[in-house]
């Protein structure tokens, strides 16, 4: 080795050899001290947001296949359109009857809740957001939205989709951020099941089943059973679904249900997520329905 | 080996970059090879001069908000990738490509192993039963990588 080290044609390696540790050195305790200092620490997020606004040209160019892949689907034939169409007129009108009803049970809630002196509000609002690509590292359940600090988006915010909890932001940059899915082996979302209340916490393995680790085997739960988020803890917002029961076993001697679950959301499919806002009025279900009601509105018509 | 030219080697890094970022699906992106590590190790082999350490580091940093890992994680293990790439460089450079892959596979199993243990270190959730695949399609890649920079260092006939 010592041989060669002498006919390196760029410059002789004696002049780099003391001076490349050092350079090690100082490059590594950087590293850890940045390591160390970052965990659950906020003070270096500006350094990753100017990384990642000088990275927004490659995230962009890494997209356009999948955008691509988008575009041919704006060319879906005219029949294709017509009964797309005709099926989300019927589901629309669905969903209106049930608004209708809705009205009703959300006024009685909040003269209940106004009667148990609660200020929970029912409604929350949402802002859509766009999913830009999932799981760069595949053993982390992660996606990354184009919403970022610009449009309000904060850490720790919850995601849905139309069926249930996504997930929750974990990284916010000025133009995009990035969420972990509740399949992920560090998620656990507290939930109780909607038929009896019974609480527990679901957690992600990494796969696309959910556990619940922690039933004791006299448990009232069974396969089907929706668990829907309690609001404990305060990161998710309760009352979304969680997860539907698929499986529940229990090996005798053992203390503990074995239990599997599917999301609720469909994690693997869509495009556009929901972030609950906090602090944000959302219109009520009357305002849907009729623009110009308030709730005052509607509580003097009865 | 013959030095990398500033433009190239930008292209290089910034194409390594893009194919790390892409959206793959879920059978593939277990098997993506360490693009933006092949790279560097590369640059630091032809290019002693102008890549080292430093741009580990840099590197590493871009690397870890690609990732979304904590900042330093990948700036400490490429430190000592391009640190041990120079190191090797009088020994590497007498080989041909081949034996060169057979040379860097373990460095490449190094990266993914230290990688692993930093995870589990900062509180990520680790399952390493495939995470070897990486380091081999790593090693698999550096033909292609020394050759696709032969091809650029080409002589141009006019």
């Amino acid at each position: 080795m010592s041989d060669y080290q002498f006919d390196d044609h760029a410059r002789p390696i004696f002049s780099r050899g003391p001076l490349l540790i050092v350079k090690l050195s100082l490059a590594s305790l950087t590293a850890a001290g940045l390591m160390i200092f970052a965990q659950g620490n906020q003070d270096l997020d500006s350094a990753r947001d100017a990384i990642s606004v000088a990275l927004a040209p490659i995230f962009w160019i890494s997209d356009l296949p999948r955008r691509a892949h988008d575009l041919g689907k704006h060319f879906s034939t005219r029949e294709e359109l017509i009964v797309q169409n005709d099926a989300l007129r019927h589901e629309h009108l669905r969903l209106n009857a049930r608004l209708q009803r809705l009205v009703v049970l959300e006024e009685e809630n909040r003269r209940m809740r106004a009667m148990l002196h609660s200020t929970k509000s029912v409604h929350q609002a949402v802002m859509i957001g766009e999913i830009q690509a999932t799981s760069l590292d595949p053993y982390q359940q992660r996606i990354r939205i184009n919403r970022g600090k610009r449009d309000g988006v904060f850490d720790g915010q919850a995601l849905l989709d139309a069926h249930g909890i996504v997930g929750q932001i974990i990284e916010v940059t000025p133009y995009s951020s990035t969420a972990v899915l509740i399949t992920d082996e560090n998620q656990g979302v507290p939930v109780q099941v909607n038929r009896n209340g019974l609480r527990t916490v679901v957690h992600g393995n990494g796969s696309a089943v959910l556990q619940l680790p922690f039933l004791p085997a006299n448990s009232d739960i069974q396969a089907g059973d929706l668990l829907v988020s309690s609001g404990l803890g305060g990161k998710y917002p309760a009352g979304y679904p969680v997860a539907i029961i698929e499986t529940v076993e229990h090996q005798p001697g053992e203390h503990f249900l074995k239990i599997a679950a599917s999301p609720a959301a469909r994690l693997q499919h869509g495009h556009e997520v929901l972030l609950v806002r906090q602090g944000v009025p959302a219109p009520s279900t009357a305002q849907l329905l009729d623009p110009a009601a308030t709730p005052d509105h509607i509580a003097s018509a009865q | 080996m013959n030095p990398v030219a500033w433009p190239s080697a930008l292209c290089a890094l910034c194409i390594a970059l893009i194919l790390t970022a892409l959206p793959l699906p879920a059978f593939l992106a277990i098997g993506r090879p360490a693009l933006v590590p092949l790279v560097l190790t590369y640059l630091c082999l032809s290019t002693p001069s102008r890549f080292g350490i430093l741009w580990g580091f840099g590197l590493g940093l871009v690397l870890d908000v690609t990732y979304a890992t904590v900042l330093g994680q990948h700036a400490l293990v490429l430190s000592l990738l391009s640190y041990t790439a120079l190191k090797l460089r009088p020994t590497l450079l007498l080989f041909p490509a081949a034996q060169q892959m057979i040379a860097l596979a373990p460095l490449w199993a190094a990266y993914q192993a230290l990688l692993l243990w930093l995870d589990s270190l900062v509180g990520q959730s680790i399952d390493p039963s495939w995470r070897w695949i990486p380091a081999l399609s790593t090693s698999l890649f550096w033909p292609l990588i020394t050759a696709s920079f032969a091809l650029l260092d080409r002589p141009q006939h006019h």
